[in-house]
This record gives structure tokens, sequence and C-alpha cells, in this order.
């Protein structure tokens, strides 16, 4: 009954980690895990699973597909649960990711944790001054509704790990991660949460990068000790910024433009930075597409997993305006969560351009 | 709907406007992260076992690598029984980029040539009943690499767990 959703809800998982993917699937591997669980809470055999298993009876005191053993056996070689683990791997680097983390017993409480952003990347990521969204899922519940002893409710934990400034991660351990946060969940069924900024600390707000990890546990009781159910990661990475030197904001400028630099710092994974011009001062509101022109050699396409800063040269531009007057140049990103969207402006400067020649001659006739 | 009609009849001073398509200052960054602090911050109870003192083990801390032509499948450590010297190359810690992964029945049906399993029961796998000495010879003579499996997926054989030892007290729910 109550095993087959949560096969379905990690089968979604993985779905949703092949559609995420999108047009890079064929890139990444998905891997299934189950490690089989002591009474004492030690590992024992763990597989690789084509697929999560249907188990027959939720009744059946052992989970796992296996032989029952007879109670003269003692209670050290039972299996109490299993650990489901989904893993996947980059095909190109050979990183490998933990997407998600259940514990599936048949007689205690099972949680599955999602985590997700509007950016579709798996492993979920998102950015500092954006939000993200948590599936909590919790079974098998004893009473469903209320009550704090163990088996009535699960508890929901939320630890924030900040990561070095320009540090991409490597070599962080979660050891070092804090508690933000804990509640308790005694509903049973998804429980939908909703966060519109991550809490990881580290100034300024907007530069932050690390990780929140949040899990579901056992609730602990007098006999038993708080287990860990389900766990899920997601990583934050700095908004973007640029800034464009060289020029002057409401400068005016004869024939030729400038030498100028763009500088992106913390360009998103797989975003797009570039420069481009319109005619006109500042405009509010995106412009349309037709009078904008982008500037070549300014555009720099970030397909890694991480940031990266870019720096960029322009001398010989004066060449992209069709006409001389007032322009703006705007420094813009389409990050993942700008598609269908309009891109989001890092910096601009409005000036003018008067490339016209006066000649001043005279005439006179000699006779 | 009901949006769209009121910001139709709004005097154009009082209309909605677009949302800017600058990044958001720090302060306004700053300032929505003070107004989305937990309100249970501050107030966190002791969590007598920290999930961070949780072990947690990569994917290749508990798996080998088959592989041979371009194809490769992982397998637990501690389920391939025998690893005859010709086939030590074919296994490897982790996977080699570029190769192609694909599930373990598939790379088995690939490669029966140098590859056979053996199948094991629970008791055998947990490390409480040992093999036997006929399976033991089979194994010590057989010039193919050997998998243990159970239920038909590789499986890893524990090393054995002394059933003197007295049952733990449960620590699950």
């Amino acid at each position: 009954m109550k095993l087959s959703i949560l096969r379905s809800a990690m089968l979604a998982l993985v779905a949703g980690s092949q559609m995420a993917l999108g047009q890079n699937a064929e890139s990444y591997t998905n891997y299934i895990i189950q490690t089989n669980i002591f009474a004492d809470g030690s590992e024992g055999n763990y597989q690789h699973l084509p697929d999560i298993p249907s188990v027959g009876s939720d009744d059946a005191p052992q989970v796992i597909g296996g032989e029952q053993q007879t109670d003269t056996e003692g209670a050290q070689w039972k299996y109490v649960g299993a650990n489901f683990e989904l893993f996947t791997e980059h095909n190109g680097n050979g990183e490998v990711y933990l997407l998600a983390k259940t514990y599936v017993s048949s007689d205690g409480p099972r949680g599955l944790v999602k985590l997700s952003s509007a950016d579709p990347y798996t492993p979920p990521r998102t950015r500092a001054d954006l939000g993200f969204h948590a599936d909590l899922l919790v079974q098998n519940l004893k009473g469903g509704t209320g009550g704090a002893d163990a088996a009535d409710a699960v508890e929901y934990r939320r630890y924030v790990l900040p990561f070095p400034s320009e540090s991409d991660g490597t070599g962080v351990k979660l050891t070092d991660a804090t508690l933000y946060s804990q509640e308790s969940i005694s509903k049973e069924g998804i429980t939908p949460k909703d966060y519109a900024i991550s809490q990881i600390p580290g100034s300024p707000t907007s530069k932050r990068r690390g990780l929140e990890r949040h899990e579901i546990w056992t609730i602990p009781s007098n006999n038993s000790k708080p287990f860990q159910l389900a766990a899920a990661t997601i990583t934050v990475w700095p908004m973007p910024t640029g800034a464009i030197t060289g020029l002057t904001n409401g400068g005016k400028y004869r024939y030729v433009l400038p030498e100028i630099t763009l500088t992106y710092d913390d360009v998103y994974p797989n975003s797009v930075v570039q420069a481009r011009i319109y005619k006109g001062g500042y405009s509010a509101e995106e412009p349309a597409a037709e009078k904008v022109y982008f500037i070549q050699g300014s555009a720099v396409s970030h397909n890694e997993v991480k940031p990266a800063d870019y720096s960029i040269k322009l001398s010989n531009w004066t060449e992209n305006f069709p006409e001389d007057g007032d322009w703006t140049i705007e420094l813009v990103a389409t990050t993942p969560f700008e598609e269908n969207k309009p891109p989001l402006v890092l910096d601009h400067h409005t000036f003018n351009l008067d490339r016209s020649m006066k000649v001043n001659s005279a005439v006179s006739t000699v006779e | 709907m009901a949006l769209a009609l009121i910001s139709a009849t709004m005097p154009c001073g009082l209309a909605q406007q677009a949302p800017s398509r600058e990044v958001p200052s720090e302060e306004e960054i700053a300032a929505k992260v003070r107004a989305n602090i937990a309100p249970t911050t501050g107030e966190v109870k002791p969590v007598p076992q920290p999930a961070q003192q949780e072990k947690e083990k990569g994917l290749y801390e508990r798996f080998d690598v088959l592989a041979f032509g371009g194809m490769a499948t992982i397998v637990p450590k501690g389920s391939i029984l025998k690893t005859p010297p010709a086939f030590v190359s074919r296994v490897l810690s982790k996977r080699d980029p570029g190769t192609k992964m694909v599930q373990w029945k598939e790379f088995l049906a690939a490669n029966r040539g140098w590859l056979r399993t053996f199948e094991v029961t629970q008791a055998q796998a947990q490390g409480r009943e040992p093999f036997n000495e006929e399976t033991a010879k089979n194994l010590a003579s057989s010039s193919s690499l050997t998998v243990a499996i159970f239920q038909g997926n590789p499986i890893n054989i524990l090393p054995p767990r002394p059933s003197a030892t007295p049952p733990p007290t449960p620590a699950k729910p």
C-alpha cells in the first residue's frame, strides 16, 4: 500500500532528474542503491537496483526482498529496513552527486525529501537572491494526526552550510553544517514548503554560496534513538554581477569609442552573459528585440557546473552602432531562471556617439 | 483574470509596474532574508545525534566498476568472489569517462565469455554461513571472473559476524 507511493515518489524523482536534465539527459547516469540496515543500525548488504523494488505485502517483516529469519537466529541478523539512495553521475567529468536518500522500513515512519527550484538542473541548485521549494513526503505514522511520540510524528530539520569565499564546495564537510530550524510533522502525505530565499549565513547576502540540507528524522523516545529517514541537498550560488568600465555614463564620444572592459562576476552555471545596445536612454522595461544589437565579442556562454568570473576587453567596437546619437549599453545575463523571461541587467551606461565630420573651409578665388 | 481587470481599470499612474530587470540590490536581498527567517530560529532544540555525524559513503566507496569493450556496470565491493589475473584490468575503482554505463543484466549478457555469477543465500551474503568446500574449490579453479548475486543482482558478502554477540538494542522505531 504505502510502499507503492514511496516507490512512485522515488521513481518520480528519477524521472524528474531526467526531465530536469533536459537536453543533457544523456550526459548523466542514475543509480539507485539499496543498503540493508541491521537492528543495531549498522549497514548490511547493498545492491545496485535497476528499479525500486515492489514489495508484495507491506505486512512482511522484511522490507528487502530476502529470506525471513527465524526467531532462533537472533535479532542481530535481522534487517529492520533499508536505505535507498539515488546517485547521479556526470558522464563527462565523472562527478557523482547524491540526489536523495530515503529510509524504508515495514513498520516505522517513512519519509522522502525533494528539493527543487526554477532552475531545472539536477542536482538541485538556486541563486542567493532567489528561493526554492521542498516537498516532504511522510508516511506510515501511527495516528496520522498529531501527537509527539515517536510513531505519530517525524522531525524535519533544515541545515545550512556556507562555502568559503570563491569556493566551489570542494572539500566542504557536512559535519560543518549547522542546524537552522526544526519542526515536527504529524501529517501524512506531502507537505510542500516554499522558501523565498536561502538562509545560508554570509555577507554580502547576494554573494552567499553554500548548501542547504533538509532531513526527516524519527523523533527519539525512551527506547529508540533518532534515525534519519530521508535527506536531500540544494546548492546555492551567488547572484551574478557585472560592470562596464572605460565608458562614462552620460559621456559624449566623437568618432571612435574608447576601449572598454566588461567584467562578469559569479556567472551562474549554464548562463549566457553579453553586452547589448539600443538607441536612447535606459529603458526600465525590456526593449523590443528588433531595437537591440548585441556587441560582437562580448558574449560568454558559461556551461560549467560552478560559477566563474570573466573579463573581456573591447577596443574596436564602434562599428556595432548603425547610427549616431544617444545609446545605452547593457550587460545582461540569462541564467536558467530567466528562461522565457527578459535577461537580468547587471550594469548599464548611456552615452552619446557622434561620428559626423564637420569641415570648416573657406573658398577664395585667385585671379 | 480579476487582476487583469483591476489593472486595466486603474489610472495609468497606479497600474502595476513591470518587475525590475535589474539585479536586486544588496539591501533588497538582505531584507528578503530577514523577512523569511524561520520562526523556530533561536529556539532550536538540542539535537542528540546531529545529521552531520552520520557517515555518508559515496557511490564508489561501496561499488567497483566492471568494464570491457566500452561498456561498464557497477557491482558492490565485496561481491567479486574470484578475479583471475587475466581480468584484473577489467575491475576498476571508478568509472572511466566515456564508457557506456549499463545495467548489470545487460553487461552480463554481453560478457558471458569471461563473467559468471554465483547465487548466494542471504545467510551467505550476511556472512553467517560460509561457502561449503565444494563451492570454495569451484571458485578457486574457475577461470572466469565470478560475482555473487542475490535474486539476480550482485550483492556484497559481509565478513562473518560473531554469532555469540548478544542481540543489540533495536535502534529503529
